[in-house]
């Protein structure tokens, strides 16, 4: 058995140590591991993720150390299909906090979660920041993500006179 | 708030304590961002070299080098708004104010009015004080005497600094001591601004918040996971309206995935039609689902450079009849002509197409076979009732939906409901029809009252005393409830949404206050009609999707695509029986006299059972004018004859007893959707949009009536 704790090397040369159990929850480090599994003395090399955001992200999973596996969904032949819309609303208090913070932050977590391969938390950025552009027009949302316009008039009148009045647009 | 409230006092305190207003400036967003490493930063590393023992930071040391960025050491009031730092910020690029900054470096400090050449600044306000106050702040509180702000000094890596006016975050990474200011609602980490305003090449303009460089933030995202993002927006609007802020944004926007979520959320499949897929040629599911969704974008325009091309081809195929100008610019009126209906499908009866010439040929040995007696009304009625020899029927109402797709009258009304005809063939016309339940007055036929809200064709309605409900494809069940003793246009009514089912509605029956619906999810449910929303009482999971469902005392039969009849107690809840027979789906149903009959909608027989034995007592086979295509949409029946509309546009009057066909009604140009008649009449709708009016009287009068006794066939004319 290896070692409980796990070190991890981040992008501004920071060694973090994580327990197994949390370490395990991001893929990307759960395969690392099992491909070296003599050698887990070494700090695993995070060139992608700052000391900072890791930090969140471990916050995130002794949050969510014993939420139940997600269930694998078993393929059935005559499956019944339901087609729903995937729900943007966070039901958890605690997400609801954490994913208070400024979006330059969430925008890095988000990227994060996408290179560990942490699921949950993944999912709960993408919610968060589907919320944030929920209700919002065109200028709000470049606004708030600093996106600068770089569509010419001709295509958004285009794209106005294909979809007709765009509702909330500008 | 609690914090705010403090904060007052804390100023009216001071206010009595200092004798004079203090400023309240707000907080300093010394906010930049620069794409450069900071730790190659000459500026940076001076600051990293640097420790600041006092929480203000000397500005006399850059004061030669950095001339930009002092211009504001002249103005020692900070004002309440944020134009200030407009200012400010235009005031560094005003080469004259660089000039006088340059000129005339003395200022009064704050705290102690003597003038002084190098002051320090206070991070949070701006204040500027001179050296010996400065040194005689408490080295551990930070806090400006005047504004009361507090501030801490810590050591950071990385930092996000927000602004206020606007919601945008920088990132900015540092290593060394740094100013955080505590203020009400936010906190903000203040640097030494002088030295990271004019960092690099890059003036950063602290009040524009827009740096010279890129700061898109869904920048750094791969496009992935922007479509997972983009997978979490539950409106189309809101995916449009990201789509309209930057290409990178409105290519993720137009993604096939996407689009094909939101067709299936609504329209419960992935399968479309060969027919739109050709008017999509590029089969981009954005305008697959555009397509059909124009219903509620009337603005959709099909100009759209992949659509209306097609459409062009379209037009072409169409026959003599309506032909419209095949502009690229066909605007939705012109389509909603030229598509509302296949040509064959809308010729009259008179017009020479092929299929009806055989269907008049084939239809015409049954004519012969049909006994003298029926022919011989014929003839009255014609004088009676129609204008032209052609038609024994006139058209009772013609509709404003694209179709009838369901009828039923009582004494008084007749209810259609309206939609468009087919599952899959549809086209951006059929959407912008309305789904109407329309009400009309049975005696007139004129129309009272139009009942909107359904959102997709309606499959099924009823008229239970002084209710009528429907039920739909989107999934609902409506009761529409009227206040007043009769229907008419000023009858307020309410509306009651039964929503349970997960797909469409497929049949509805309903007696006194229970009403039973059927649905693609496969169960049926039961409600009750006089409860206002609620739930179903309850619920049966059935083996196949029931189309076809009536139920009398507590015994419901339905049938469906496994080609079974199932009868279901409603007390127990339990299946009793299960009637086979039939070699296709079962369509349509109706209980009478302990017996149901049975449509098998595409094996083209009426079966007969007895619901007490279980028992298949008679079957009858129908003959049909298309070749193997035709499925019986509707019957009704009673004990002496069967009367089924049916897909090849006629309706059947079959005897009960000999199992013969004795009249073959051939009016509508369409589908039968549902027929129904009573003593006086028999209406049947079609897809056609019309109702038909069809004198029939079960009590023929005089001789026709006796000799239709005599000859052993059922009581009833069409006359």
């Amino acid at each position: 058995m290896a070692s409980e704790s796990i070190s991890v090397t981040t992008s501004d040369d920071q060694t973090i140590q994580l327990s197994r159990k949390h370490a395990q929850m991001s893929q990307t480090i759960n395969s690392m591991l099992e491909d070296s599994v003599g050698a887990d003395q070494e700090a695993i090399p995070l060139p992608n993720v700052s000391s900072e955001v890791l930090k969140k992200v471990i916050d995130w999973c002794t949050h969510h150390e014993n939420d139940p596996a997600p269930v694998e969904k078993v393929k059935k032949l005559n499956k019944k299909r339901e087609y729903k819309a995937k729900n943007s609303t966070i039901s958890d208090e605690w997400d609801k906090n954490f994913v208070n913070a400024e979006l330059r932050v969430i925008v890095d977590i988000l990227l994060a979660a996408n290179y560990l391969d942490v699921k949950g938390l993944f999912e709960l950025m993408c919610k968060h920041i589907a919320n944030e552009l929920k209700g919002k027009t065109p200028d709000q949302i470049r606004e708030r993500f600093g996106i600068q316009d770089d569509l010419t008039e001709e295509d958004k009148a285009a794209m106005r006179k294909a979809w007709g009045a765009t509702k909330n647009d500008s | 708030m609690k914090r705010r409230g403090s904060f007052e006092q804390d100023e009216d305190v001071k206010r009595r304590f200092l004798g004079h207003t203090p400023d309240q400036s707000p907080p300093r967003l010394n906010a930049m961002v620069d794409q450069l490493p900071p730790q190659r930063h000459p500026l940076l590393q001076k600051l990293l070299g640097q420790n600041l023992a006092s929480p203000v930071i000397d500005l006399s040391d850059n004061t030669q080098q950095q001339s930009s960025g002092y211009v504001d050491l002249t103005e020692d009031t900070p004002t309440n708004d944020y134009s200030h730092h407009l200012r400010m910020a235009l005031d560094r690029d005003d080469p004259l104010k660089r000039q006088q900054a340059k000129e005339n470096p003395y200022v009064y400090c704050r705290y102690c009015n003597h003038q002084t050449d190098k002051p320090l600044q206070i991070p949070c306000c701006r204040h500027l004080i001179c050296r010996s106050c400065a040194q005689q702040l408490p080295p551990e509180v930070y806090s400006c005497k005047i504004c009361f702000k507090s501030f801490k000094k810590m050591e950071v890596e990385t930092v996000y600094i927000q602004t206020l006016a606007v919601p945008h975050v920088w990132q900015y990474r540092v290593k060394g001591p740094c100013m955080v200011l505590e203020d009400m609602t936010f906190t903000y980490h203040t640097f030494p601004e002088d030295s990271l305003l004019s960092w690099g090449n890059r003036q950063i303009n602290v009040c524009s918040y827009l740096p010279i460089g890129t700061s898109n933030m869904l920048e750094k995202f791969p496009d992935e996971i922007i479509l997972k993002i983009l997978h979490f927006l539950d409106d189309v609007g809101d995916v449009l309206n990201v789509s309209l802020v930057c290409k990178d944004l409105k290519r993720s926007a137009r993604d096939d995935s996407l689009w094909k979520r939101f067709y299936q959320i609504r329209y419960f499949t992935d399968r479309i039609s060969i027919r739109t897929y050709k008017k999509c040629p590029d089969r981009s599911w954005m305008y697959i689902y555009g397509h059909k969704s124009s219903i509620e974008n009337m603005k959709w325009t099909l100009a759209l450079p992949s659509v209306a091309p097609v459409l062009q081809g379209k037009d072409k195929s169409l026959t003599n009849s309506q032909s419209t100008p095949s502009t690229t610019n066909i605007n939705q009126r012109d389509v909603l002509q030229s598509n509302t209906r296949v040509p064959i499908l809308r010729r009259n009866s008179s017009d020479g197409f092929t299929i009806t010439r055989k269907s008049t040929e084939r239809t015409s040995i049954d004519d012969l076979a049909v006994p003298n007696v029926y022919r011989h009304g014929e003839p009255e009625f014609r004088r009676k009732r129609t204008h032209s020899g052609i038609n024994q029927s006139r058209i009772f109402v013609k509709s404003q939906c694209l179709a009838i797709t369901c009828m039923r009258f009582d004494s008084s009304n007749v209810v259609t409901g309206g939609g468009h005809s087919d599952n899959w063939d549809f086209e951006p016309a059929s959407l912008l029809a309305p789904n109407n339940v329309v009400v009309y007055d049975a005696k007139y036929a004129r129309k009272v009252k139009t009942l909107a809200g359904h959102s997709d064709t309606i499959t099924s309605v009823l008229i239970v005393g002084e209710r009528i409900i429907s039920g739909s494809r989107d999934r609902t069940v409506k009761i529409w409830h009227r206040s007043g003793p009769r229907w008419s246009k000023r009858t307020a009514f309410t509306v009651d949404t039964k929503r349970a089912h997960t797909k469409a509605i497929t049949a509805l029956h309903a007696l006194g206050s229970t009403l039973v619906s059927a649905s693609k999810d496969k169960t049926m449910r039961v409600w009750d009609v006089t409860e206002v929303g609620g739930e179903a009482k309850c619920v049966f999971n059935m083996p196949s999707i029931q189309q076809a469902l009536q139920f009398k005392d507590n015994t419901i039969v339905s049938g469906g695509k496994d080609r079974k009849l199932y009868v279901t107690d409603l007390e127990t809840s339990q299946t009793t029986m299960t009637m086979r027979g039939h070699k296709g789906w079962i369509s349509a149903l109706q209980i009478n006299f302990n017996h149901v009959m049975s449509a098998g909608g595409n094996d083209g027989s009426l079966r007969l059972f007895d619901l007490r034995t279980g028992d298949n007592v008679r079957t009858i086979k129908v003959e049909n004018s298309l070749f193997s295509n035709g499925w019986i949409t509707s019957l009704q029946w009673d004990e002496n004859k069967v009367i089924c509309g049916s897909s090849d546009r006629c309706i059947r009057l079959y005897d009960i007893v000999s199992g013969k066909c004795f009249n073959t009604l051939k009016a509508h140009s369409d589908v039968i959707t549902a027929v129904q008649y009573d003593n006086n009449k028999l209406l049947s709708s079609s897809l056609d949009r019309t109702v038909r009016f069809w004198n029939f009287s079960g009590e023929a009068s005089g001789e026709e009536a006796e000799s239709s006794v005599s000859n052993g066939h059922p009581s009833c004319t069409v006359s």
